[in-house]
Protein backbone atom coordinates (compact mmCIF):
# COMPACT_ATOMS: atom_id res chain seq x y z
CA UNK A 1 0.00 0.00 0.00
CA UNK A 2 0.99 3.38 -0.79
CA UNK A 3 1.07 6.14 1.34
CA UNK A 4 0.92 9.91 0.72
CA UNK A 5 2.70 12.03 3.69
CA UNK A 6 1.66 15.72 3.71
CA UNK A 7 4.30 18.29 6.00
CA UNK A 8 5.39 21.43 4.89
CA UNK A 9 8.58 20.54 7.21
CA UNK A 10 10.57 18.50 5.27
CA UNK A 11 12.21 17.17 8.08
CA UNK A 12 9.04 16.03 9.49
CA UNK A 13 8.11 14.22 6.31
CA UNK A 14 11.24 11.85 7.26
CA UNK A 15 10.50 11.32 10.86
CA UNK A 16 7.02 10.05 9.54
CA UNK A 17 8.27 8.23 6.73
CA UNK A 18 10.43 6.54 9.01
CA UNK A 19 8.15 5.77 11.31
CA UNK A 20 5.90 4.18 8.57
CA UNK A 21 9.14 1.74 7.24
CA UNK A 22 9.90 0.89 10.60
CA UNK A 23 5.90 -0.77 11.00
CA UNK A 24 6.21 -1.89 7.48
CA UNK A 25 5.25 0.51 5.01
CA UNK A 26 8.07 1.32 2.41
CA UNK A 27 6.23 2.64 -0.40
CA UNK A 28 5.68 6.41 0.08
CA UNK A 29 5.04 9.67 -1.50
CA UNK A 30 5.41 12.67 -0.12
CA UNK A 31 4.12 16.71 -0.78
CA UNK A 32 4.64 20.17 1.21
CA UNK A 33 1.16 21.09 1.09
CA UNK A 34 -2.59 20.29 0.53
CA UNK A 35 -2.32 21.98 -3.01
CA UNK A 36 0.43 19.75 -3.86
CA UNK A 37 -1.16 16.59 -2.14
CA UNK A 38 -4.22 16.66 -4.35
CA UNK A 39 -2.05 16.73 -7.24
CA UNK A 40 -0.04 14.08 -6.06
CA UNK A 41 -2.83 11.71 -4.62
CA UNK A 42 -3.93 9.29 -7.23
CA UNK A 43 -5.77 5.92 -7.28
CA UNK A 44 -2.53 4.15 -6.33
CA UNK A 45 -2.61 6.40 -2.84
CA UNK A 46 -3.92 3.91 0.02
CA UNK A 47 -3.57 6.06 2.94
CA UNK A 48 -2.85 9.54 3.58
CA UNK A 49 -1.36 11.10 6.19
CA UNK A 50 -1.31 14.94 6.55
CA UNK A 51 -0.17 17.76 8.87
CA UNK A 52 -2.99 20.70 9.64
CA UNK A 53 -0.67 23.56 9.52
CA UNK A 54 0.41 24.40 5.58
CA UNK A 55 1.05 27.04 3.89
CA UNK A 56 -0.98 27.39 0.17
CA UNK A 57 -4.04 25.02 1.60
CA UNK A 58 -3.61 23.70 4.99
CA UNK A 59 -4.62 20.02 6.25
CA UNK A 60 -8.26 20.99 6.92
CA UNK A 61 -8.96 22.18 3.40
CA UNK A 62 -6.95 19.42 2.08
CA UNK A 63 -9.18 16.65 3.90
CA UNK A 64 -12.47 18.79 2.80
CA UNK A 65 -11.33 18.32 -0.97
CA UNK A 66 -10.40 14.60 -0.93
CA UNK A 67 -13.23 14.15 0.47
CA UNK A 68 -15.35 15.94 -2.21
CA UNK A 69 -13.75 13.97 -4.82
CA UNK A 70 -15.09 10.63 -5.56
CA UNK A 71 -11.84 8.69 -6.12
CA UNK A 72 -10.74 9.74 -2.64
CA UNK A 73 -14.10 9.93 -0.62
CA UNK A 74 -13.37 6.79 0.94
CA UNK A 75 -9.46 7.24 1.47
CA UNK A 76 -8.38 6.72 4.98
CA UNK A 77 -6.94 10.29 6.20
CA UNK A 78 -4.55 10.51 9.43
CA UNK A 79 -4.23 13.75 10.14
CA UNK A 80 -0.79 13.92 12.52
CA UNK A 81 -0.94 17.36 14.19
CA UNK A 82 0.10 19.71 16.96
CA UNK A 83 -3.01 21.12 17.68
CA UNK A 84 -4.99 19.32 20.31
CA UNK A 85 -7.44 21.46 21.64
CA UNK A 86 -11.22 19.77 21.53
CA UNK A 87 -12.79 22.56 19.07
CA UNK A 88 -10.20 21.84 16.48
CA UNK A 89 -10.41 17.89 16.36
CA UNK A 90 -13.95 18.45 16.32
CA UNK A 91 -13.32 20.43 13.25
CA UNK A 92 -11.03 17.87 11.91
CA UNK A 93 -13.77 14.72 12.45
CA UNK A 94 -16.49 16.94 10.69
CA UNK A 95 -14.09 17.90 8.14
CA UNK A 96 -13.77 13.51 7.40
CA UNK A 97 -10.40 12.37 8.46
CA UNK A 98 -10.48 8.75 9.38
CA UNK A 99 -8.04 9.46 12.21
CA UNK A 100 -6.20 12.21 14.24
CA UNK A 101 -2.53 11.29 16.02
CA UNK A 102 -1.14 14.91 17.90
CA UNK A 103 2.59 15.54 17.99
CA UNK A 104 4.77 14.48 19.26
CA UNK A 105 4.03 10.61 18.18
CA UNK A 106 5.35 7.38 18.27
CA UNK A 107 5.64 4.78 15.99
CA UNK A 108 3.78 2.32 17.90
CA UNK A 109 0.79 5.46 17.59
CA UNK A 110 1.03 5.58 13.98
CA UNK A 111 1.05 1.99 13.95
CA UNK A 112 -2.00 1.63 15.89
CA UNK A 113 -3.90 4.52 14.31
CA UNK A 114 -3.26 3.00 10.98
CA UNK A 115 -4.67 -0.18 11.68
CA UNK A 116 -7.70 0.67 13.08
CA UNK A 117 -8.42 3.29 10.03
CA UNK A 118 -7.55 0.32 7.60
CA UNK A 119 -9.24 -2.35 9.17
CA UNK A 120 -12.13 0.38 9.52
CA UNK A 121 -12.22 -0.50 13.41
CA UNK A 122 -14.20 1.88 15.50
CA UNK A 123 -11.81 4.26 17.37
CA UNK A 124 -11.05 3.48 21.42
CA UNK A 125 -11.14 6.23 23.61
CA UNK B 1 -6.08 76.96 32.23
CA UNK B 2 -5.10 78.30 28.60
CA UNK B 3 -7.87 77.25 27.12
CA UNK B 4 -9.71 79.82 29.14
CA UNK B 5 -7.15 82.75 28.64
CA UNK B 6 -8.05 81.76 24.70
CA UNK B 7 -11.83 81.47 25.57
CA UNK B 8 -11.87 84.55 27.72
CA UNK B 9 -10.00 86.74 24.50
CA UNK B 10 -12.14 84.91 21.47
CA UNK B 11 -15.14 86.23 23.29
CA UNK B 12 -13.48 89.81 23.61
CA UNK B 13 -12.74 89.81 20.12
CA UNK B 14 -16.65 88.86 19.23
CA UNK B 15 -17.98 92.00 21.55
CA UNK B 16 -15.19 94.28 20.22
CA UNK B 17 -16.48 92.72 16.10
CA UNK B 18 -20.59 93.46 17.04
CA UNK B 19 -19.66 96.98 19.18
CA UNK B 20 -17.53 98.07 15.56
CA UNK B 21 -20.37 97.08 13.66
CA UNK B 22 -22.98 99.12 16.43
CA UNK B 23 -20.35 101.83 15.59
CA UNK B 24 -20.24 101.91 11.66
CA UNK B 25 -24.27 101.73 11.99
CA UNK B 26 -24.51 104.07 14.43
CA UNK B 27 -22.02 106.74 12.94
CA UNK B 28 -24.03 106.36 9.59
CA UNK B 29 -27.12 106.91 11.51
CA UNK B 30 -26.34 109.90 13.30
CA UNK B 31 -26.26 112.31 10.34
CA UNK B 32 -30.32 111.97 9.96
CA UNK B 33 -30.54 111.59 13.70
CA UNK B 34 -28.31 113.63 15.92
CA UNK B 35 -29.87 112.44 19.02
CA UNK B 36 -28.62 108.72 18.28
CA UNK B 37 -25.06 110.68 19.30
CA UNK B 38 -24.68 109.63 22.55
CA UNK B 39 -25.78 106.28 22.29
CA UNK B 40 -22.63 105.92 19.84
CA UNK B 41 -20.47 107.60 22.03
CA UNK B 42 -21.24 104.72 24.47
CA UNK B 43 -20.43 102.31 21.41
CA UNK B 44 -17.44 103.62 21.12
CA UNK B 45 -16.54 103.98 24.71
CA UNK B 46 -17.30 100.10 25.15
CA UNK B 47 -15.07 99.42 22.07
CA UNK B 48 -12.40 101.13 23.87
CA UNK B 49 -12.71 99.38 26.95
CA UNK B 50 -12.10 95.93 25.32
CA UNK B 51 -8.69 97.14 23.73
CA UNK B 52 -6.52 95.82 26.69
CA UNK B 53 -7.80 92.07 26.31
CA UNK B 54 -7.54 92.76 22.40
CA UNK B 55 -4.08 93.69 22.72
CA UNK B 56 -3.04 90.58 24.65
CA UNK B 57 -4.65 88.11 21.65
CA UNK B 58 -1.48 88.18 19.33
CA UNK B 59 0.85 87.55 22.32
CA UNK B 60 -1.00 84.88 23.51
CA UNK B 61 -1.64 83.06 20.01
CA UNK B 62 2.84 83.49 19.93
CA UNK B 63 3.06 81.46 22.89
CA UNK B 64 0.19 78.78 21.85
CA UNK B 65 2.26 78.68 18.12
CA UNK B 66 5.31 78.13 20.21
CA UNK B 67 3.78 75.09 22.56
CA UNK B 68 2.62 73.23 19.32
CA UNK B 69 6.14 73.84 17.70
CA UNK B 70 7.81 72.15 21.14
CA UNK B 71 4.90 69.52 20.98
CA UNK B 72 5.44 68.43 17.74
CA UNK B 73 9.11 68.24 18.19
CA UNK B 74 8.26 66.16 20.89
CA UNK B 75 6.03 63.93 19.15
CA UNK B 76 9.06 63.75 16.46
CA UNK B 77 11.32 62.58 19.15
CA UNK B 78 8.28 60.10 20.12
CA UNK B 79 7.98 58.93 17.15
CA UNK B 80 12.10 58.23 16.58
CA UNK B 81 12.25 56.08 19.75
CA UNK B 82 9.49 54.00 18.33
CA UNK B 83 11.01 53.47 15.26
CA UNK B 84 14.54 53.09 15.92
CA UNK B 85 14.21 51.71 19.20
CA UNK B 86 11.11 49.36 19.88
CA UNK B 87 10.37 48.46 15.63
CA UNK B 88 14.12 48.03 15.02
CA UNK B 89 14.81 45.66 18.06
CA UNK B 90 11.34 44.03 17.41
CA UNK B 91 12.60 43.24 13.87
CA UNK B 92 15.43 41.82 14.92
CA UNK B 93 14.76 39.91 17.15
CA UNK B 94 12.15 38.35 15.06
CA UNK B 95 15.02 37.87 12.41
CA UNK B 96 16.87 35.87 15.19
CA UNK B 97 14.36 33.61 16.02
CA UNK B 98 14.13 32.83 12.29
CA UNK B 99 18.38 32.29 12.06
CA UNK B 100 17.50 30.12 14.98
CA UNK B 101 14.78 28.32 13.61
CA UNK B 102 16.83 27.26 10.13
CA UNK B 103 19.42 26.49 12.17
CA UNK B 104 17.48 24.22 13.94
CA UNK B 105 16.46 22.30 11.09
CA UNK B 106 19.58 22.81 9.57
CA UNK B 107 21.28 20.58 12.25
CA UNK B 108 18.43 18.31 12.72
CA UNK B 109 18.55 17.27 8.82
CA UNK B 110 21.95 16.86 9.40
CA UNK B 111 21.38 14.61 11.95
CA UNK B 112 18.63 12.37 10.14
CA UNK B 113 21.38 12.22 7.50
CA UNK B 114 23.49 10.50 9.99
CA UNK B 115 20.62 8.42 11.04
CA UNK B 116 19.66 6.90 7.34
CA UNK B 117 23.47 6.34 7.00
CA UNK B 118 23.84 4.48 10.72
CA UNK B 119 20.86 2.44 9.27
CA UNK B 120 21.85 1.49 5.80
CA UNK B 121 25.06 -0.23 8.55
CA UNK B 122 22.79 -1.71 10.01
CA UNK B 123 21.28 -2.75 6.97
CA UNK B 124 24.65 -4.55 6.26
CA UNK B 125 24.89 -6.14 9.61
CA UNK B 126 21.71 -7.62 8.92
CA UNK B 127 22.84 -8.36 5.59
CA UNK B 128 26.21 -10.13 6.50
CA UNK B 129 24.61 -12.08 9.51
CA UNK B 130 21.54 -13.12 7.70
CA UNK B 131 21.28 -17.13 7.30
CA UNK B 132 24.01 -17.90 9.69
CA UNK B 133 23.49 -19.65 12.30
CA UNK B 134 26.98 -19.23 14.60
CA UNK B 135 26.71 -17.62 17.96
CA UNK B 136 28.54 -14.87 16.87
CA UNK B 137 26.11 -14.13 13.74
CA UNK B 138 23.01 -14.68 16.45
CA UNK B 139 24.96 -11.31 18.46
CA UNK B 140 25.59 -9.61 15.49
CA UNK B 141 22.13 -9.87 14.75
CA UNK B 142 21.27 -9.31 18.31
CA UNK B 143 23.53 -6.09 17.91
CA UNK B 144 21.86 -5.07 15.20
CA UNK B 145 18.05 -5.44 16.16
CA UNK B 146 19.34 -3.21 19.38
CA UNK B 147 20.52 -0.54 16.95
CA UNK B 148 18.06 -0.49 14.55
CA UNK B 149 15.55 0.42 17.97
CA UNK B 150 18.25 3.24 18.91
CA UNK B 151 18.22 4.31 16.07
CA UNK B 152 14.41 4.26 15.04
CA UNK B 153 14.18 5.95 18.85
CA UNK B 154 16.15 8.82 17.86
CA UNK B 155 14.55 9.79 14.53
CA UNK B 156 10.89 10.16 16.48
CA UNK B 157 13.06 12.53 19.27
CA UNK B 158 13.48 14.54 15.99
CA UNK B 159 10.29 15.99 15.96
CA UNK B 160 10.88 18.16 18.84
CA UNK B 161 12.65 20.48 15.89
CA UNK B 162 9.06 20.57 13.30
CA UNK B 163 7.16 21.47 17.48
CA UNK B 164 10.01 24.42 18.45
CA UNK B 165 9.84 25.80 14.92
CA UNK B 166 6.21 26.37 15.73
CA UNK B 167 6.53 27.76 18.69
CA UNK B 168 8.75 30.01 17.68
CA UNK B 169 7.38 30.87 14.29
CA UNK B 170 4.25 31.66 15.93
CA UNK B 171 6.16 33.80 18.43
CA UNK B 172 7.74 35.89 15.51
CA UNK B 173 4.12 36.31 13.79
CA UNK B 174 3.18 37.68 17.49
CA UNK B 175 6.54 40.20 16.83
CA UNK B 176 5.58 40.81 13.38
CA UNK B 177 2.09 42.12 14.90
CA UNK B 178 3.27 43.96 17.70
CA UNK B 179 6.15 45.76 15.22
CA UNK B 180 3.16 46.93 12.53
CA UNK B 181 1.21 47.95 15.53
CA UNK B 182 4.03 50.18 16.66
CA UNK B 183 4.42 51.33 12.68
CA UNK B 184 0.77 52.75 12.62
CA UNK B 185 1.63 54.33 16.08
CA UNK B 186 4.72 56.30 14.78
CA UNK B 187 2.56 56.59 11.31
CA UNK B 188 -0.21 58.97 13.37
CA UNK B 189 2.94 60.58 15.02
CA UNK B 190 4.25 61.40 11.40
CA UNK B 191 5.05 65.45 11.79
CA UNK B 192 3.88 65.73 8.26
CA UNK B 193 0.58 65.17 8.73
CA UNK B 194 0.31 61.40 6.52
CA UNK B 195 -2.45 60.30 8.99
CA UNK B 196 -4.40 58.80 6.17
CA UNK B 197 -1.67 56.25 6.50
CA UNK B 198 -4.03 52.90 6.54
CA UNK B 199 -3.59 50.64 9.86
CA UNK B 200 -2.62 47.18 8.74
CA UNK B 201 -3.79 44.12 10.17
CA UNK B 202 -1.30 41.80 12.00
CA UNK B 203 -0.23 39.20 9.54
CA UNK B 204 -1.69 35.90 11.17
CA UNK B 205 0.07 33.03 10.10
CA UNK B 206 -1.93 29.52 9.15
CA UNK B 207 1.54 27.79 9.62
CA UNK B 208 2.35 28.15 12.96
CA UNK B 209 0.93 26.83 15.93
CA UNK B 210 1.04 28.69 19.27
CA UNK B 211 0.09 25.87 21.36
CA UNK B 212 2.10 23.38 19.62
CA UNK B 213 4.33 21.51 22.67
CA UNK B 214 6.75 19.01 23.47
CA UNK B 215 4.81 17.88 26.78
CA UNK B 216 1.73 15.79 27.43
CA UNK B 217 1.76 14.40 24.28
CA UNK B 218 -0.20 10.94 25.90
CA UNK B 219 -2.80 13.13 27.63
CA UNK B 220 -3.82 15.19 24.48
CA UNK B 221 -3.85 11.51 22.52
CA UNK B 222 -6.30 10.45 24.38
CA UNK B 223 -8.24 13.83 24.07
CA UNK B 224 -8.20 13.45 20.56
CA UNK B 225 -9.15 10.03 20.70
CA UNK B 226 -12.11 10.56 23.09
CA UNK B 227 -13.32 13.15 20.64
CA UNK B 228 -12.57 10.28 17.80
CA UNK B 229 -14.90 8.16 20.06
CA UNK B 230 -17.63 10.28 20.46
CA UNK B 231 -18.09 11.36 17.05
CA UNK B 232 -18.30 7.76 15.85
CA UNK B 233 -20.95 6.87 18.75
CA UNK B 234 -22.70 10.05 17.52
CA UNK B 235 -22.46 9.44 13.85
CA UNK B 236 -22.15 7.08 11.05
CA UNK B 237 -18.58 6.03 10.70
CA UNK B 238 -16.15 8.27 8.41
CA UNK B 239 -15.40 7.12 5.10
CA UNK B 240 -12.88 3.77 5.11
CA UNK B 241 -11.78 1.13 2.83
Amino acid sequence: MKCLVVDDSATMRRIVINALKSIGIAETSEAANGAEALQACDPSVGLVITDWNMPVMGGLELVRQLRGRPETAATPILMVTTRSVRDDILQAVQAGISSYIVKPFTPQVLKEKIDQVLTGAAPAA
Amino acid sequence: MERTRFASYLADLDNALRLMQELVCGVRTVERDPARLPHVLNVAEALEGQQPGLMALPEALHQAYAAITRALGDVRVSREAICVHAADRLRRTHARLAEVTSATETATNRLLDGLDRALEMVDRLDGASAGRTGEADAEVAEVAKGLRAQLTGLYDILQFQDITAQQLGAAGDLLEGVEQRLESVAALLEPDGSLEREDTEPWRSSVNDARASTLDATVRQQLADTVLAEAARAAPPAPGP
